[in-house]
Parts: C-alpha cells; structure tokens; sequence
C-alpha cells in the first residue's frame, strides 16, 4: 500500500489517480462518521464531497503535522459543527424528521420494525448529545481510535477527550436504560 | 501531536552519552533536569537531528524521524546550548537568514520576523548588530530564530545558562507565554527555570532517565525524606558531612539546616514538605555547589 | 460476579450502539464524487526537475548575497591585478595567473565555511536545507565566480597582449589553480578556514615564486606529467566534495 504522504506529495504535483487511490482509501470511514453525525444519507453524501473538496483546496498548504487521517478527520469533524450551525441545515432537519423512509428490505416485517425502532433510538440518542461529545463516542466506538488520536483530531488534550466520553456515555447509558424499562410498551406500540 | 522515543542511545567510543531513553511527549512543557554531563544535550542533539542515535528511535506521530527528514526539521525549532551568531549582522539581517535557511517564503520571512522581534522585545534594535548584544538579548534573539518556522516542537537547551536573575525570569515568561499549542523540551539545571510551567519533569543521570513525571509525582518520591533540623555552629560541619544538606538559615542560636535523609538526621528533626530544590539535592547533590553558584 | 455483571453490561452497550448501522450511496455516486473532486486536483507542474532546478538556483543566488564583502572584494582585485600588471606593467601573464588566479577561492572558503567556524553549525544542522547542500551552493558561488573571472582574465591577454597556448594554460594555470584549491579545501576541510586560508596564500607565493625562478625547468616537465598532476587535483577534488556531501566536515557527523 502507498502511504498517505506519498500519495499526497503526487496529488500536490498534479496526479489525478493518487487522488482517487486517496479519495477511494478514506470515503467509506469518512462518510460513516457524518452519517452518524447527521442521521440523514443526502447531507451526509454532500457533506462528505464538500470535505474532500476542503481537503483538496487546503492541499498546497498543508504541513503534515499529525498523520493525515487525522487532518482529514479534524476536518469532518469542523464541516459538521459548520454545518450544524448554519440555517439551511436547521431547516432540512425539520423536514426531514417528519419523513419515515428508513424501512430496508428484506426482513419480515414485524422484526424490521423492531429492529428500526432500535436503530432511530440510538440515532436520536445520539443527535441529542452536544456536538463535542457525540464526535468523542463516534470516533471511539464506532471508529475504534485511540483517546490520543481522538484529542489530535479534536484538537485538545486527552484528559478532555476523556471527560467528553464520560459525560456522553453517561447520557447515552441514561437512554438505554430508560429504553429497556419500556421495552414491553415500545413492542406494542411498534406492532400496532 | 506525539513524540516518541525508545531505548535511544549514543557512544561517543566507550562512553555511553544516552543510554536506552524511552519516553513520550504529547503537548506541553517538559523540562529536563540533570547536570553537566548526564546526557540532556545529547538528547536534545539527537532530537533536533544534529547527532545521530548509535541505536533506538525517535518518531513523530508514528514516523521515524530520519524518514520524515526535512519534513521533520520543519516542524521543529532548536536553540542550542551554545549558538554562534554571525556578529556582524543585524538583529534583522541574521533572523531573516535563518528564515531563508528554513525555507520561508520571502514575505511571510519579512512578516514573521517582525512579529518575532516585537514578542521578544528586540524590535527597537533591530538593526543593531548581534555582536553588540547582551547575554539575554542573544537568548532572546535565539528563542526568535527557533520559532520563526512556528515549530510544533520546540527543543532548548539550558537557555537560562549565563543570564542574571531578571533576565531569566523575563526568559521564562517569554517561554511560558509561547508554549501553546506545542511540545516544548527545555533542559537546565536550574530548577526554578520549570518549577511551575513544566508538565512533567525529566530526571537524567550518567544518560540514564531516571524519572519522567509530573512535578507533584516527582515531590511524592522523596516525600518524609525532607527534614528541618535546628543545629548548633560547632555541629555543622558534622551534619554537611554525613548528610545531603540544602538550605542552611543562620539564626541565633547557630543555624537551621535543611536535610535530605531516608532517617531522621536527629531527634529533634521535624519533617518538612518537599521542593524541587530538595529533589535536585536528592539526585544530584554533587552539582549543587555549582548550581548554587549561577543561582 | 460483578465483573461478569459490567462486561454484560459493557456487551450490550456495544450492541445497543452498533444498532445504528450505515446507509452508504451506491458506487455510482461515489464515482460521481470523484468525478467532482478531480477539479480541485492542483494542476500539473510542468517539470519536476525544473522546478527543482531553480530552487538551488536561488540557494545559491540567495548565499551570494549573504558573501562578505571580504570575498567580492577580493575578487575585484585579483581582476584589477591581473590586468593592470599584464596589460599596464606588460608583466609574464602567466606568472601572475599562476599566484593570482586561486586567491579569491581561498579567501571564498572563509564564507563557505564561516557558519561551521563560528559555531553556527549546530543551529543549521536542524535547519530544513541540509547543510551540506548549503556548503556546496556556497562552494558552487566561489568556485564558478573564479572561474568566470580567470577565464575573462585570459580572453584579455589572449586579445591584448600575447595568445595563449592550450599547453601553457594548463601548466601555469590549470594545474597550479586545481592544486592550490584542493589543497586549500582539504585544509579547510580538516581544521578551520581561518587557519587554511594564510597557510595556503602562504604556500601558492613560494611556489609561484619557484616557478618563476627556475621557470626553464620547470616548463621542462613532459606534457603527460602535467595531465595526470591535473587528472590527480580534479580527482582530490571530486573526493572532498564527496566528503562534503557525507557531511564529513563537522564535528557532528559521527
């Protein structure tokens, strides 16, 4: 595999296929994590080309620092804050959690339900935590990094990084158990 | 951000500099404590890849250093322990000759060095030649070079070595005030220099690493070895000949010392709470003299 | 048991969150972003090479600024020398290109060597530019600057005063010139320039003086001699810069 800096030193003298092998390399990862940021497959997809597109216009005077993954993440993770902030994105919000098109073929259908009701669950949980903090969990759980990696990409210490996972965790955990006491009504109430 | 080193070592012929360091710097003040010849410039030598490591690495958020090569150098600025400035150049001049050396553009060269010298306050002799300087000013003007590229990494090497008393402080406020965002490793002897910006402390010794941690970690380590002992004049050469004697007060009844001992020096000592002055006299009591000297 | 307990509990945290799976856009849409992205691919540099190429360039345009005015200086007077005592004083052209022509290249190794000899070396060592690379555009500077001044010096007497055998340039200038300035270099190289530069001048007045008195015997020499003392300097040289390049001219390098 080529390393990340040397595909960047070709992208940086004009090579268009170091930039797929790049592009190609980071999309997926890059993509789940606004995904799970936004809840919502269209701004996701947006927001993921818009990174990439910054990743591309700050290339020239970019100083490899930290590793590029990093960078890379830290700014996904600056897009989503961006974003979130900005009046179009409140306002698709809005229409969007009136929408209901999460139903994926496939299973029967009374456990898709459940199985759907479980994930919007999660989802919510985790749209409803402060930004710092769902970006925390996000990378650790769902990314596997480490505390180190995490602070780099957050641009704070780790000590930080750990009270965010904390404080989110205790939130997240708070749900999931407020979630379980209601299993049995949640069950019906799906079903019906 | 991570710096890393392991099991690092340097030979000079039989003569073992450093010797298997192993340690982390994330963001932050580390400073490095250790008397002549305990290996700190060597260290800082080989982290600013002007000496080379007989064996062991040095890696910078996972990459070997000698594999980043100049990519490394750029995110790194160094202020040797003895820097020879070209003397007749100007304050200016010289600055701007380094930025070209680092590879600055020439205007961010022009804009950098101005903000510099307006941060270590040599704006006003700015065209004043380097060789007319006092021993601060030239510090000053060695702190300026090594942060012109903005490091991430900033190495100095007994920086406060040579200057009086308010220049030093002024030297650590000067330090304290650009340190951020960065790893800063910055040896000495003189314990005040890090008492209270360091992150951690370094303790070295015959190029061995002895301690790497926070200063109240450091203090824990000789806690009830620290002991106020009242004593009378004709016992104090007793006491500085069997123990590690600090501080001594004179008072009126003969003087009251201060001991570094694992046993009560007398029946009559009481404990006292640790410094950084007492754990520089814990393991390094033989430079003291000569550290008590630059005081 | 409590540990069973929190790893159940650890367990089903995991689970409860992997529940949120991903939707990932079809490869055609991926694609469709990549098509987008290879606008924003910065363009083509021409030629990697050239680019490079300038950059020493200005290195070294940028080291000639920084030479002392000890070098320039000594550089107009080796050309006011050379023409004033052949052009004016109708003195042997060649005599005086023998002693002449290396003095600006022993006192240039003053400034090529100036940061090592002042103690600047340790700073620049951790400098982006390896110094090497910096000691040799400064040697490049000093070296061709001389060369272009020996030869004007030449095409002047060739024109003004007598023409110039292929023969005589070689033993009165191209050997003595590329043997002075190896030696002075591997001096250089091995202690300071500030001890070199004198001992070298030194050396090139007694030998030009030789020369000139036994000048019968000395021109005597066979031509093959000649070549190979030549052959010989040029190699010395090739092997210092070599040196040079390894960094082996500093306290440091070990």
């Amino acid at each position: 595999m080529i390393p990340d800096h040397e595909l960047l030193k070709e992208i940086k003298a004009g090579s268009h296929t170091a930039m797929e092998v790049l592009v190609k390399r980071y999309y997926k990862p890059i993509y789940a994590f606004i995904y799970r940021k936004t809840g919502n497959k269209e701004n996701a997809y947006d927001m993921t080309q818009d990174v990439f597109i910054k990743m591309l216009k700050h290339l020239p005077s970019y100083q490899e620092r930290g590793s590029f993954k990093s960078w890379l993440y830290t700014l996904a993770v600056n897009h989503c804050h961006d974003q979130f902030r900005s009046k179009a994105f409140q306002a698709s919000k809005m229409t969007e959690e009136l929408g209901e098109n999460r139903v994926s073929q496939g299973d029967s259908i009374p456990y898709i339900f459940e199985k759907n009701e479980k994930r919007k669950e999660v989802m919510g949980a985790i749209l409803s935590l402060p930004s710092y903090q769902s970006d925390a969990i996000i990378l650790k759980y769902y990314h596997d990094m480490k505390i180190r990696e995490i602070a780099e990409i957050m641009d704070t210490n780790e000590s930080t990084v750990k009270s965010r996972l904390r404080q989110g965790m205790e939130k997240l955990k708070a749900i999931l158990q407020r979630s379980e006491e209601h299993v049995p009504s949640k069950k019906q109430s799906s079903r019906k | 951000m991570n710096l890393a080193v392991e099991q690092l070592t340097k030979r000079f012929g039989g003569h073992v500099a450093a010797n298997e360091i192993t340690g982390e710097f994330t963001k932050g003040v580390y400073g490095i404590l250790g008397a002549n010849g305990s290996g700190k410039t060597t260290l800082m030598r080989m982290l600013a890849t002007v000496a080379h490591p007989t064996s062991g690495t040095i890696s910078f958020n996972g990459v070997d250093i000698y594999e980043l090569g100049d990519r490394y150098r750029d995110v790194i600025g160094y202020l040797p322990q003895h820097i020879g400035l070209y003397k007749n150049f100007t304050a200016e001049k010289f600055l701007l000759y380094i930025a070209a050396l680092k590879g600055l553009d020439k205007r961010a060269a022009a804009v950098k060095v101005d903000e510099l010298l307006e941060l270590v306050g040599l704006a006003h002799v700015r065209k004043k030649k380097v060789g007319t300087f006092s021993g601060g000013m030239k510090q000053r003007i060695g702190i300026a070079q090594a942060l012109l590229n903005d490091p991430r990494i900033l190495i100095v090497d007994e920086p406060t070595s040579g200057l009086d008393p308010k220049e030093r402080i002024r030297f650590r406020n000067l330090l304290s005030s650009i340190s951020g965002e960065r790893i800063v490793l910055l040896s000495t002897h003189i314990v005040s220099d890090i008492e209270f910006i360091a992150k951690e402390i370094l303790i070295l010794k015959e190029g061995r690493l002895i301690h790497k941690r926070s200063p109240r970690d450091l203090l824990e380590t000789i806690s009830g070895k620290v002991w106020l002992v009242q004593a009378a004049e004709h016992d104090l050469h007793q006491y500085q000949s069997h123990y590690k004697v600090g501080n001594i007060v004179r008072n009126e009844k003969g003087a009251e010392l201060r001991i570094i001992s694992d046993i009560p020096p007398s029946p009559t000592a009481k404990k006292a709470v640790p410094n950084l002055e007492d754990l520089y006299l814990h393991y390094f009591e033989e430079d003291l003299d000569a550290a008590a000297a630059q005081v | 048991m409590s540990r069973q307990k929190n790893n159940h509990q650890e367990n089903e945290w995991i689970d409860w969150l992997s529940e949120y799976s991903i939707e990932y856009p079809d490869g055609e849409k991926i694609e469709d972003t990549i098509f987008a992205l290879h606008a924003y691919v910065p363009e083509r540099k021409k030629q990697r090479f050239l680019k490079k190429l300038p950059l020493i360039v200005q290195n070294a345009f940028h080291e000639s600024l920084n030479m002392s005015r000890t070098f320039w200086a000594a550089n107009l007077i080796h050309l006011m020398a050379g023409l004033l005592f052949v052009v004016y004083l109708g003195g042997d052209p060649f005599l005086s290109l023998f002693v002449l022509a290396p003095i600006p290249f022993i006192i240039g190794l003053l400034d090529v060597f100036r940061s090592r000899d002042e103690g600047m070396i340790e700073l620049e060592l951790s400098f982006r530019y390896s110094h090497s690379q910096v000691i040799l555009a400064r040697l490049g500077i000093v070296g061709a600057f001389n060369l272009a001044c020996n030869l004007l010096l030449w095409s002047v007497f060739h024109l003004f005063a007598e023409p110039v055998l292929l023969m005589e340039m070689l033993i009165y200038w191209a050997v003595p010139y590329t043997l002075m300035i190896a030696m002075c270099l591997f001096l250089s190289l091995a202690f300071k320039s500030i001890f070199a530069a004198p001992v070298s001048l030194a050396m090139l007045f007694i030998l030009g003086m030789a020369a000139s008195q036994f000048d019968i015997d000395y021109k005597a020499l066979p031509g093959p001699a000649w070549l190979a003392v030549f052959l010989a300097a040029l190699f010395a040289l090739y092997l210092e810069v070599n040196f040079i390049k390894r960094g082996r001219y500093h306290e440091f390098s070990r």
